[in-house]
């Protein structure tokens, strides 16, 4: 189990995190969620011990600055590359002298999915042709807490779905515990248990997404005359966009009893829509800095 | 576990490093000891001591000669330039050979979450780093001694002081090799611990010249120039098994001086070893802030140049005193990567212009005295 208490950080005199606090349990998949700049990937720096903390991290009562806790951890990076190993095959080499129960079996199984040359120097490669190769190690370890920085990034929907399932299948069979920082949030809520939202150096909402996806309804309104903002007044507005007889509402509540509201206003059509978690997580941010 | 981590991490990197410089130092052997051959060309000699302890030195060749002039002690000039030149070569590249990797974030990033202390990781590219510089220097020392034992000269070979040579050899290797892995640690990047070598070895020789120093100070100016002599000295005590010890060594001066690099030495392991747990991971590859670096550079640089401009006196000359300061400004403008300087940096600069303003006035006083 990850504890983190009081979590914060600062470049100089900028604060990035602030009093963060959250615990992880194992066998979680948690993705984090945020705008570029949130401060996802020093998060993630200070849970793997590349960043110092002072106990405000925990794993299973660890800290991450002892080298003992971080055998049990892999942090992938967001542009994963290392200058003392050319070539996958030394990469894997090189991860093998930290993590000597690496599994080759599985590490070549990946590359020759990703139909990647073991022996090629990784300079040649793309950006998502080197995170697939770190992500061949990252599973080969098989850690018990792996943190994963954009790690969807760059790489193709077929690998996309080869990592997921390996992923979910880590996660089944050593109930490891996952972290991963996303822009793509489509993909975090394929196969994320949990997230969370950092935005403004806070944790602004965390928890379970399709729960949190399901507070929220969207409802697509026409009228017969143009609309005013003041006619919903008293409504638990998400968001709100009128363009003359037309209007877009997110709510927070049940979709029932929002319904029944709305209808109050006589609209000439009334449609709930669909919301999906980068909605949610739009309506989330602009909410937090008071645009409705 | 950890232990061998630490170990194979450690083998890997020897590993790494040997490949690419045993090639490179046998090339440089090829190169050197030709060149170095011309200075010493492996000369079988015989001496003679005066009455008033002159030395009177007779060479003979290559080849050993029987007839001896009386009361002559015989000899073998060796050349052991080579292994040295390897070794001071090795100690200015192998620093940065090491360590670049930390100056990079994302190497930074997978280190720093390895199951491996900072401290081991360091100390791990620390060792392999010094491995790589002193097994090439004594391989280099080794095959003098085969060339020695070639010629049939080894009976005339003092094999006390050899073996002293060959250890004199390896620590100052070790220390200077140190001082250049500080220095070039307390950058946060490449170009930055390049210039930091660059500056410190260069420093001394610097404030020796332009602030005027006593002659004392001259063994002090350029650190691989003191270990070339030094080492040059014990090698004449080598060449023969009775030369008089007193002619090679200024005993008066050389203790002293060599303490001094001594103890800079083994305070750069200490400091090395003290600060590479404390350094933020958050700087790698950002602006050099440390002490040891630009901050201190900048001033031991510029100062002596202002002193050496005579401020106050009649041929002095105030513009190359603004220049100097100019400089001092942009200079840490370059390292601060901006026109945003800090407090410190003015407290420097204007420490400097009170000290010169001081020594102004004293010289204009001198001056209007006389």
């Amino acid at each position: 189990m990850i504890e983190i208490k009081g979590l914060s950080h600062s470049f100089d005199k900028k604060c990035v995190l602030n009093n963060i606090n959250l615990s992880v349990p194992d066998g979680t998949i948690l993705g984090v969620v945020g705008i570029n700049g949130a401060g996802k990937s020093t998060f993630l720096r200070l849970l793997s011990g590349v960043y110092e903390t002072e106990n405000t991290v925990l794993y299973d009562g660890k800290s991450p600055m002892s080298a003992e806790t971080r055998k049990d951890i892999f942090f992938l990076p967001d542009d994963p590359f290392y200058t003392g190993a050319p070539t996958p095959k030394k990469l894997f080499e090189f991860y093998r002298t930290f993590y000597p129960e690496i599994d080759i079996s599985v590490f070549d199984s990946f590359l020759s999915e990703y139909k990647i040359d073991k022996k090629k120097s990784l300079r040649t490669f793309s950006k998502g042709m080197r995170r697939q190769v770190f992500i061949a190690v990252a599973l080969a370890v098989k850690p018990k807490y792996m943190l994963l920085d954009e790690t969807f990034d760059g790489l193709d929907p077929l690998s996309r779905k080869l990592f997921k399932d390996a992923i979910i299948k880590l996660v089944e069979e050593e109930n490891a515990t996952v972290i991963i920082t996303s822009h793509s949030l489509r993909e975090l809520e394929d196969f994320c248990d949990k997230f969370v939202l950092i935005d403004n150096t806070q944790i602004k909402s965390e928890g379970d997404i399709a729960d949190h996806v399901s507070r929220l309804c969207k409802f697509n309104l026409a009228f017969i005359s143009d609309i005013s903002r003041e006619a919903f007044d008293g409504m638990p507005i998400v968001s709100l966009d009128i363009k003359g007889r037309f209007a877009t509402a997110v709510f927070e509540g049940d979709a029932d009893e929002i319904r029944a509201r709305l209808e109050t206003l006589s609209p000439a059509v009334i449609d709930e829509m669909p919301l999906d978690f980068e909605e949610a997580f739009i309506h989330d941010v602009l909410s937090g800095r008071g645009k409705k | 576990m950890m232990k061998n981590s630490f170990g194979g991490y450690f083998k890997r990197l020897l590993k790494a490093n040997l490949r690419t410089v045993i090639p490179i130092a046998i090339l440089a052997m090829l190169i050197f000891i030709p060149i170095t051959s011309s200075w010493q060309n492996h000369l079988f000699f015989k001496y003679t001591e005066n009455d008033l302890g002159t030395i009177q030195k007779y060479y003979y060749g290559s080849t050993r000669v029987d007839a001896m002039p009386q009361n002559a002690i015989e000899g073998f000039e060796t050349n052991f330039s080579t292994a040295v030149a390897v070794l001071i070569c090795l100690c200015w590249v192998m620093p940065m050979v090491s360590f670049y990797a930390f100056k990079n974030r994302r190497n930074i990033d997978i280190f720093n979450s390895l199951p491996l202390s900072r401290r081991k990781i360091s100390l791990a590219h620390y060792l392999s780093g010094l491995l790589t510089v002193l097994i090439p220097a004594a391989l280099a020392f080794f095959a003098e001694v085969f060339v020695i034992i070639g010629y049939g000269a080894i009976s005339l070979i003092n094999l006390g002081w050899l073996a002293f040579y060959f250890v004199a050899l390896m620590v100052m290797g070790w220390l200077y090799y140190s001082m250049n892995v500080f220095v070039f640690n307390e950058a946060n990047h490449i170009f930055d611990g390049t210039a930091f070598i660059i500056g410190w070895n260069l420093v001394f020789a610097i404030i020796y010249y332009f602030a005027n120093l006593p002659d004392l100070f001259e063994d002090l100016a350029l650190p691989w120039v003191y270990i070339m002599d030094i080492l040059a000295r014990i090698e004449g005590v080598i060449e023969t098994t009775t030369y008089p010890l007193d002619f090679i060594f200024k005993f008066e001066t050389t203790v002293a001086i060599t303490l001094f690099w001594i103890v800079l030495g083994l305070l750069s392991v200490a400091l090395f070893f003290w600060r590479c747990n404390k350094k933020k991971s958050e700087h790698a590859g950002g602006v050099s802030d440390s002490i040891f670096g630009y901050r201190l550079l900048i001033p031991l640089y510029i100062f002596p140049q202002i002193l050496y401009s005579h401020i106050g006196c009649r041929y002095g000359d105030i513009t190359v005193v603004a220049v100097w300061f100019a400089l001092a400004f942009a200079g840490y403008s370059v390292c601060r990567q901006s026109f945003k300087f800090k407090r410190s940096d003015y407290w420097t600069i204007g420490c400097m212009a009170f000290v010169t303003v001081i020594i102004a006035i004293t010289n204009f006083l001198r001056e209007l005295h006389h």
